[in-house]
């Protein structure tokens, strides 16, 4: 039996305790990261139905896939297939000449790959250095396409407005694809940077994607005012 | 014998192994579909999805990295699918009837179970878009909160949070609806 | 004299009302990094000297709806503080409204402080020698007596950056969106820079721009419509100083520390 003093405590704890921190606790408490439930009836109460919920939640039969759908994802495994070998056919009557090319290549020029130059730096530092010298160098389609994976998978702004830049160089070579970041993307100064882009290219192709942009909600002004200047010069 | 890793089958994949994917198909076709048709409600949107979801992984697996864990790239891409769907569709808020086909073909539940379920699935077809998906990250895919905030964008504590009150909204629906 | 206790009396009840409660982080001293992630309010981080280990402090004040500031003595309800490998991570609650949660920080100097601030606020960042990494919304940044370097994010505010010395392999890089960017370096300082200001901006320098192209009013504090982007080095160059602007200035001055 608590003491009064417990209860008050408790009670104060409970008390002071905000929705936010309630949540958390109640999280903790269902998956089992915190063993010991807060002592107050109506969190035990909230637990014990929130655990059958999710008890029931995770009752619910999963629906089998239809096999017209496996069928059609067959398909596209064949095409998919039948892509690689096509292009293996027809560039294997060019493949001795250039075997020969690509043995005196790989003597005398070291194979440099930035992609795997980059995954092992550790550091905002060192990345974005790396890319900035990139700027001295000519780089491939490939070092294209994993910059534009790169704009995608890195966190931090200041690294992908420094690839943005850098690719800036390179506006010929950017596909829609690359403009389908202009969607997924949130950081402000990054979306302006990718506008900058789109503003110096035939951006009557990324329309869809510019009035997307423009419709989003919660968008920053300045970042919707651009979209919609570069929108109504078409 | 051992399974093959998600981790090694996206590896042959980015080596240009297409039958891999195949075998992702397999081992994730069932959860994916059912993820898609639990958020958006609708059986041909969440077939296209399914497709989606392969076509990308596919298209992507060459900047998929084997030093990560494959099933948290697998789920974002499962998830950004999702994220795209309504924005194309803007279809954000509740869903006016949720798709209950997809309790249909099951002839294993018991009369009380099965009424249980249509309960269940009406009841998450009244929250909100985010709240569907998140809280099917969390039950159905199981992912962490750590894999939810990076998903969202939000920080993993707000990820706890964000189950915390779809649970409970759930739970509020289904108390107004009887349950 | 009563008079004299009566007017004691409230000044120390605002006083007390509205200066920090500190709470004591001396137990994280080991940590290497800090991240802070707020989402409304002014975060002031001051380094202290690593060698006064009383100095590893949080102070909390809340803003509420009505807008009125008090200090909090319960930090745990407001703000999350959580160690794992050595980085520690303190993380203040989702606001409702427009309540905001005010963070004073002191931490020992050698530590290297990231901050992200979701929403809005100022950032006041004092003297910290192993860098800062910032990523804020709305709200300016200012930086005095960083040291190594800073990366620096910016919405909608002017960034001042004034550095104490500068590691010569690492790159600096300010990017804001609506304001101005002042830097302040060390005179013997080396660097490439790359200078971006798309409006309304012009470049000032105290130091001797080596450019092979023209920078347009370089100097002349007049605002240009055309953007101005640029190459350049001080002092023959060296790593990078990236400066970016959407909208302002680009000032690039000698510190006087």
């Amino acid at each position: 039996m608590q003491s009064i003093k417990e209860v008050k405590e408790t009670i104060k704890k409970f008390w002071n305790m905000n929705e936010d921190q309630f949540d958390k606790e109640m999280m903790d408490y269902i998956d089992g990261v915190s063993k010991k439930a807060i002592d107050n009836e109506h969190f035990k109460e909230e637990a014990k139905e929130l655990r059958q919920l999710l008890s029931d939640l995770k009752d619910i039969p999963l629906k089998k896939v239809e096999t017209n759908i496996d069928e059609e994802f067959k398909r596209r495994i064949v095409k998919k297939t039948s892509k690689k070998q096509r292009s293996v056919r027809r560039i294997w009557p060019y493949f001795a000449a250039a075997a020969s090319i690509l043995i005196v290549f790989f003597i005398f020029i070291r194979d440099r790959s930035f992609e795997s130059d980059y995954q092992k730096l550790k550091t905002n530092t060192d990345k974005l250095g790396f890319i900035y010298n990139l700027n001295q160098e000519q780089l491939s389609s490939n070092d294209i396409n994993w910059l534009k994976n790169e704009i995608k998978n890195e966190n931090n702004p200041n690294i992908k407005v420094t690839i943005l830049d850098l690719l800036s160089n390179y506006e010929s070579k950017l596909d829609k694809e690359f403009f389908n970041a202009l969607e997924v993307e949130t950081t402000p100064t990054v979306l302006m940077a990718l506008l900058n882009i789109v503003e110096n290219s035939n951006h009557v192709e990324y329309e869809e994607e510019l009035l997307a942009l423009s419709e989003r909600k919660g968008l920053d002004i300045t970042v919707r005012q651009k979209a919609d200047e570069i929108l109504s010069i078409q | 014998m051992t399974e093959i890793t998600d981790e090694i089958l996206l590896d042959r994949l980015k080596k240009g192994d297409v039958h891999s994917l195949g075998v992702l198909y397999e081992r994730y076709k069932t959860l994916f579909f059912n993820f898609f048709l639990r958020i958006t409600g609708d059986y041909d949107a969440s077939n296209d999805l399914l497709m989606e979801t392969f076509d990308r992984i596919y298209k992507y697996s060459s900047s998929y990295k084997p030093i990560k864990k494959a099933r948290p790239w697998i789920y974002q891409i499962a998830s950004n699918l999702t994220k795209d769907y309504f924005k194309k569709s803007k279809r954000t808020k509740a869903l006016e009837e949720m798709n209950l086909e997809i309790l249909d073909d099951n002839h294993e539940f018991l009369d009380d179970g099965e009424y249980r379920n249509r309960q269940l699935m009406s009841a998450m077809g009244q929250l909100n878009a985010r709240e569907r998906s998140i809280i099917n990250m969390y039950y159905l895919l199981e992912m962490s909160y750590e894999e939810i905030s990076g998903n969202e964008n939000i920080s993993v504590n707000n990820a706890r949070i964000l189950v915390c009150r779809a649970l409970k909204k759930l739970k509020k629906l289904l108390k107004n609806s009887g349950i | 004299m009563k008079t004299i206790k009566y007017i004691l009396s409230i000044l120390s009840v605002v006083y007390y009302q509205n200066t920090f409660s500190q709470i004591d982080l001396s137990v994280y001293k080991h940590v290497e990094r800090i991240h802070v992630t707020s989402y409304w309010g002014n975060i002031n981080a001051v380094g202290t000297f690593s060698g006064n280990e009383k100095e590893f402090t949080l102070g909390v004040t809340h803003t509420n709806n009505s807008n009125i500031t008090k200090r909090v003595d319960d930090v745990i309800n407001y703000v999350s503080i959580e160690e794992k490998n050595k980085i520690l991570y303190i993380e203040t609650r989702l606001p409702s409204g427009f309540e905001s949660i005010n963070l004073d920080l002191k931490i020992p100097e050698d530590i290297l402080l990231e901050i992200k601030l979701i929403r809005g606020g100022e950032i006041f960042v004092d003297n910290f020698n192993n860098g800062v990494e910032i990523n804020s919304l709305n709200g300016s940044v200012k930086l005095d007596r960083i040291g190594e370097y800073a990366i620096v994010n910016a919405t909608n505010g002017e960034i001042v950056a004034n550095f104490k010395h500068l590691n010569k392999n690492k790159p600096v890089s300010l990017i804001t969106m609506n304001g101005g960017v002042t830097i302040e370096l060390p005179e013997n300082c080396r660097r490439e820079l790359r200078l971006i200001s798309r409006k309304n901006g012009y470049i000032e320098s105290d130091f001797k721009i080596e450019s092979s192209q023209k920078i347009a009013n370089l100097n002349k504090k007049k605002y240009s419509k055309e953007a101005i982007i640029s190459t350049a080095k001080i002092n023959g160059g060296g790593a990078l100083l990236f400066l970016s602007t959407e909208n302002g200035p680009i000032a690039i001055k000698k510190s006087k520390i």
